[in-house]
């Protein structure tokens, strides 16, 4: 059925419809809505399970881990500060492969303290063993939730799903929900592993020496590799059964493209209407949206750019004392290449500035310009 | 998916860890010893205190009897009559207030049903023991005797058995239904008694020559004389002349005016039953050389005695009856008691001071008795102490003829007559089987004194019968500071109408509770304290009444032996 | 009542025990001990959480698990709220009759626990937590936590500890919890009975039990258990319920022994003077005595 939400909401949707069994979390800006719409459906007797009003993320991503680890499907949300608080626990759920789905909304991490959009929190995580999926539009938060508890539950893998800040979370649209009995053909119920069982019972998350250590490390390593034709099957399925896929990559007019914008979340939107503007202009550029950051899609970048000259990444993010971080990981990715793209760093619309697409214009016309290796990214704001 | 597929992802351990043996990590192993606790030593009886209480605790009376039977025939009688050393001894009254072990004693035989058990020796022969007096001393001897499966016969002077206990304590003290069933349980292991016979000397020579082995035990029945004028006139009798005589009592209906010279347990009885048989308003005065505070009776006797208003008073000694048809007063010289250092034995002397006169019209004279030589051989009796000198055996310088009771010199009291019957007993019977006495004995004194334990004989126990559980060494930190159950009694007032008991008796809700009063000094009564504060779960309950110890896991941390209350467990270097 | 005689008790081995020989705590390990009673009293339909502690020490360490019953291995600060996870997981599962207890350490219960805890004993989630107070952070060395008491040597308060033991049984009372209670390891049938009626609540229930460390308070590892009675027995650790966060129950009446006859055997108290003494005493004797008058009034 068709309805008006907003990107928070449209992921409460979603939680409902996977029929999750306990939610735990805290409130923090932006991602409220996510936590009141669930307590809502909690109080109409639509949520499958319970919810626990936790007194700290910490707290509730703890929470989440041991439950998942009882055999319950489990989820929770949050952003900014309350992420980075987690932070501690997230490397304990990868480490622990429990099957959590996670919904972040992007928000700056303090200091400065503010409350846009902005992708370092999540991005700061990227090293916790965690999928990451960088949604451009609610429906698309809607339909990777949804997906995102198949994909965990069959590699037990932790997923993040994660929206712009008031741009995504805030922002109302038409969205379809997929109905009630094509979600449950399509999500299987209780095949979440029972670790605690009385009746066979063990030591969960014992200490070990450092042979053990690093042969679990290295499974779970081999576990995230194997985890991208997962990613793929699950999507093709999810296509054939309610009608939309995404890929890791969404490559636009890259095939004969001299230059490619690459960019990942709401920014991707604006640069549809780019590209199009610069088309129309004659310009030879294409567009690379960057869904899946972790597995990293290297293949599928590699792929997409190889016979490119020239890359502007779009950051809505910064690494102090390196660069933005998607230029960065793509910039790994493109190094086996034989010809290497020359890769230029945009750092744009941080903390939620607003991001226009004159402004992509303008960077894509710079990049092509330049042909000087800009070893630091470039700061771009409006005047 | 189930926990076998998360296996390999996440360490999930169901190993266990009973693979390490961690009792190599040290040598000090835990082991259990037994032993003997301070009441138990002072007993002369070596009763198994601390053991029979245990079961007592738990409301098991016929338990208990059974235990304290196994050490002592007259439970009936040592709980109303006996000074209770063991109290005095009892670990608990440095806590709070000793156990009222005498009281127990007495409820457990009146609540608890028992039979004796015959002990049975290897390579028994079985002897014939005649036995002279059938006072606690002879009833002791006879009652273990018969329990070895010897043949016992007893020689008795008066019409009934019991010596000094049927004639010489009163029924408020000691009633003679109790004393008769007393008696009858220890004749009915098949013991022969022949009474109203008087033995005389050539009687005893015809006996012994018929028997196998002979022990006496005929008691001190004659009385000392306290040398005082006129001490042979008709106002003037001897303490247990007066109290054996029963019949007589009715003569002294009219006397108002009594004067008991004597501080010992035979004096205040005498002063009791004089106020019970003589005038209504009678005014009985006890006096005795002693002072006040060392007077030899129990001094709950004297306390019921003071209760039934009898005068008390120490320091003096009779010098004169007066009076012309009849006695009118009576003389009395200060004087003090001591001990003399080169003999031990008690001796009178002369104090300072004015002589006292006290008005009278009956005087008893209960200063001690001694035996009666006329039937012994010469060279039997000791010359200083007048009593028949036997050695730790309890053997006489005569051949196969032993001695126990008031006959020798010990303290004239039930239970250490019992004592000397007991040690009697064991020595011919381990004469009987040419057992060498001088190895077999010895082992099984208790403690530092020369009390036996029977069932130790009987039965190897793994006890080290020679150390004593010292206050200090117990753990009473989970016992709670609680006042004794004291036996009641009945009012003064109506005690002295006749010759009902004084005391009442504990009942058998509060003789369980008194009984859970005893902190068992050295024996375990399987409190479970060890096996539950072991944190390797190396203490192993084998399903009988011992623990073990798992040397393959413990530790040697010693918190088992550090807790247990009662000083069981010690530390050595494992086995 | 607590218990004046143990007289054959009628422990039952074999199958109630839960905790396995072979583990590596120190000898005369506190912990072991209560983790061991604890567990019996428990029974088998029980699930453990342990955050990183002595008690994780002891559980085992990868492959071998020293318990009969399964252990959630939590982060440090938040054993409360990863009990309180599964605890409402096995009631969505409609799994009713299995137990939930965490065995946090004092550090993990008053200090970097003490939010976790207060969170999940505000949503009156449904578990046991069980703190096993040593009185400072043991497994990483004898540091100082806010159980530890005043003038108490650890490494990291080599001149004796500033400030006093935290009360947190207060803190505990305050969230109104259905159960809390004080237990010690020298009192074993009061630490089974009260862990028993704990089973049968249902909410958050909160034990804090005494469990002295031979290898931290420098003392001899036999007087384990001991000391805790000491502790008792001195009213320094009185034991006692608090119902519903305001009816106060005394379960052991204590002996009233001076503080001077615990204080003395451990050698973590060694430099505490004669006034230090006397101090502890009077705060002891005072708290006794307010804790007296909460009784007053409740049933």
């Amino acid at each position: 059925m068709r309805d008006l939400l907003s990107g928070n909401y449209a992921i409460a949707e979603a939680v409902r419809l996977s029929r999750v069994q306990l939610v735990a979390a805290y409130p923090i800006t932006p991602q409220t809505p996510i936590y009141e719409r669930i307590s809502e459906m909690e109080s109409q007797g639509k949520l499958a399970g319970k919810m626990m009003r936790m007194e700290s993320e910490h707290s509730a991503m703890g929470a989440c881990i041991a439950a998942s680890s009882a055999g319950v499907r489990v989820f929770t949300a949050t952003s900014s500060q309350g992420l980075a608080l987690m932070h501690e626990m997230l490397h304990y759920a990868s480490g622990s492969r429990v099957p959590i789905v996670m919904a972040c909304v992007n928000r700056v991490v303090a200091v400065p303290q503010a409350f846009g959009s902005d992708q370092t929190d999540t991005l700061s995580q990227r090293d916790t063993g965690w999928m990451q999926f960088y949604c451009e539009n609610g429906q698309e938060a809607l339909d990777t939730v949804i997906q995102a508890y198949k994909i965990a539950e069959k590699t037990l893998l932790p997923v993040m799903i994660v929206i712009d800040g008031f741009f995504t979370s805030h922002f109302i649209e038409p969205l379809d929900i997929p109905d009630e009995a094509s979600v449950d053909a399509f999500l299987p119920q209780g095949i979440i592993p029972k670790r605690l069982d009385i009746n066979k019972p063990a030591f969960i998350g014992t200490v070990v020496n450092a042979e053990h250590y690093s042969q679990f490390r290295h499974r779970t390593f081999d576990d995230m590799e194997k985890a991208r034709a997962t990613i793929k099957e699950v999507n093709d399925e999810y296509e054939a059964r309610i009608g939309r896929g995404y890929g890791p990559v969404e490559p636009v007019n890259t095939e004969d493209a001299e230059i490619v914008l690459v960019t990942s979340g709401s920014i991707t939107s604006t640069a549809r209407v780019a590209l199009r503007s610069l088309r129309s202009k004659g310009y030879k550029v294409g567009l690379l949206k960057i869904k899946a950051f972790r597995p990293f899609p290297v293949q599928e970048v590699q792929q997409a750019l190889k016979e490119v000259s020239k890359i502007a990444v779009v950051d809505r993010n910064i690494c102090i004392g390196r660069e933005g971080i998607f230029c960065q990981e793509l910039k790994a990715a493109l190094y086996p290449l034989e010809r290497r793209p020359r890769v230029t760093g945009y750092i744009a619309g941080l903390c939620g500035s607003d991001v226009s697409p004159e402004m992509l214009e303008d960077i894509v016309i710079k990049t092509l310009r330049n042909d000087k290796e800009e070893g630091l990214p470039i700061w771009v704001r409006k005047d | 998916m189930n926990l076998q597929d998360v296996e390999p992802l996440t360490p999930c351990a169901r190993g266990t860890t009973t693979i390490f043996k961690t009792g190599q990590w040290s040598q000090k192993k835990p082991f259990y010893m037994e032993k003997v606790s301070p009441c138990r030593e002072a007993c002369p009886a070596g009763s198994d205190i601390p053991s029979f209480l245990s079961f007592a605790a738990e409301g098991d009376f016929d338990y208990a009897l059974e235990l304290l039977l196994q050490e002592n025939p007259l439970p009936c009688v040592c709980g109303r009559v006996c000074y209770h050393p063991c109290q005095t001894e009892c670990n608990r009254g440095q806590f709070d207030q000793e156990v009222e072990i005498r009281s127990l004693e007495r409820a457990i035989a009146e609540f608890g049903f028992a039979v004796p058990k015959t002990m049975s020796a290897p390579g028994h022969s079985p002897q014939s023991i005649a036995i002279i007096g059938s006072g606690p001393a002879g009833l002791s001897c006879a009652y273990f005797l018969a329990r070895f499966g010897h043949k016992v016969k007893i020689f008795e002077k008066n019409k009934e058995p019991g010596g000094v206990l049927r004639y010489g304590i009163p029924d408020y003290r000691l009633p003679k239904g109790v004393l008769r069933k007393e008696i009858n349980r220890i004749l009915s292991l098949g013991i022969d008694l022949e009474s109203g016979i008087n033995v005389d000397r050539k009687m005893l020579d015809n006996i012994k020559s018929r028997h196998d082995t002979l022990f006496l035990s005929i008691g001190t029945w004659i009385p000392r004389r306290a040398g005082a004028q006129n001490e042979n006139s008709k106002d003037v009798l001897h303490g247990l002349d007066f109290l054996a005589d029963r019949n007589s009592r009715g003569a002294h209906r009219d006397k108002k005016r009594v004067v008991v010279i004597g501080g010992g347990d035979v004096a205040v009885d005498v002063a009791r039953t004089a106020l019970r048989v003589c005038a209504r308003d009678v005014k009985v005065t006890m006096v005795a050389p002693e002072a006040l505070d060392e007077f030899p009776a129990i001094p709950e006797s004297i306390k019921e005695a003071l209760e039934e208003g009898i005068e008390i008073i120490g320091g003096y000694r009779p010098s004169e009856f007066k009076g012309t048809e009849s006695l009118e007063y009576v003389r009395l010289a200060p004087a003090k008691v001591d001990k003399d250092p080169r003999t031990g034995m008690y001796r009178m002397l002369p104090a300072k001071g004015k002589d006292l006169v006290l008005d009278a019209d009956f005087a008893i004279v209960a200063i001690g008795q001694i035996p009666d030589s006329e039937l012994f051989r010469d060279g039997l009796l000791d010359e200083e102490s007048h009593k028949v000198y036997v050695n730790e055996f309890g053997m006489t310088t005569a051949e196969r003829v032993y001695a126990g009771g008031d006959l020798i010199r010990q303290r004239p009291a039930v239970v250490d007559a019992i004592a000397s019957g007991k040690r009697a007993a064991l020595a011919i019977h381990l004469g009987a089987q040419a057992c060498d006495r001088e190895e077999i004995i010895p082992p099984l004194r208790l403690g530092a004194g020369s009390s036996l334990s029977m069932q130790s004989y009987i039965e190897e126990a793994h006890m080290d019968l020679k150390r004593v559980v010292q206050f200090s060494e117990l753990n009473t930190l989970l016992f709670r500071r609680t006042p004794p159950y004291i036996e009641k009694t009945v009012s003064p007032g109506a005690r002295i109408q006749g010759f009902r008991e004084v005391r009442k008796g504990l009942e058998r809700v509060n003789a369980v509770e008194e009984a859970k009063r005893c902190f068992n000094c050295g024996r375990c009564i399987q409190c479970d304290l060890c096996f539950l504060l072991c944190p390797d779960i190396s203490i192993i309950k084998t399903g009988t009444s011992r623990y073990e110890v798992d040397a393959d896991y413990c530790k040697g941390c010693s918190i088992c032996a550090t807790t247990c209350p009662r000083h069981v467990i010690e530390m050595g270097d494992g086995r | 009542m607590g218990s004046e005689r143990l007289i054959r008790a009628g422990h039952e081995m074999g199958q109630k025990e839960q905790l396995r020989q072979g583990h590596y705590a120190c000898p005369g390990c506190g912990v072991a001990l209560t983790m061991r009673l604890v567990l019996r009293a428990l029974g088998k339909n029980t699930i453990a959480v342990i955050p990183p502690s002595c008690a994780a020490s002891v559980a085992g360490a990868f492959p071998n698990t020293s318990f009969e019953v399964p252990i959630f291995h939590s982060a440090f600060e938040i054993a409360a709220a990863s009990a309180a996870g599964i605890a409402n997981a096995l009631e969505i599962q409609g799994l009713n009759d299995i137990s939930v207890v965490a065995f946090a350490g004092d550090g993990g219960t008053f200090d970097i626990g003490i939010q976790s805890l207060s969170g999940a004993a505000d949503r009156n989630d449904n578990f046991i937590y069980v703190c096993l107070d040593n009185e400072a952070y043991m497994n990483t060395g004898i540091q100082a936590s806010s159980a530890t008491p005043e003038n108490v040597w650890t490494v990291t308060t080599p001149d004796g500890r500033m400030g006093r033991k935290k009360h947190f049984m207060e803190i505990i009372a305050a969230h109104r919890i259905p159960y809390a209670a004080t237990a010690s390891i020298g009192h074993p049938q009061d630490l089974i009975e009260k862990v028993t009626r704990a089973q049968q609540a249902y909410g958050t229930r909160f034990i804090h039990t005494l469990t002295p460390c031979p290898t931290g308070w420098r003392m001899a590892e036999g007087l384990t258990a001991k000391s805790a009675m000491l502790a008792v027995e001195t009213n320094v650790f009185p034991l006692y319920e608090i119902i519903n966060g305001t009816r106060y129950r005394i379960t052991h009446e204590p002996q009233k022994l001076p503080v001077k006859e615990y204080v003395t055997i451990q050698g973590r108290y060694r430099h505490i003077s004669d006034e230090g003494i006397a101090r502890i005493q009077k705060e002891v004797d005072e708290e006794w005595d307010s804790l007296v008058a909460k009784t007053k009034g409740c049933a």
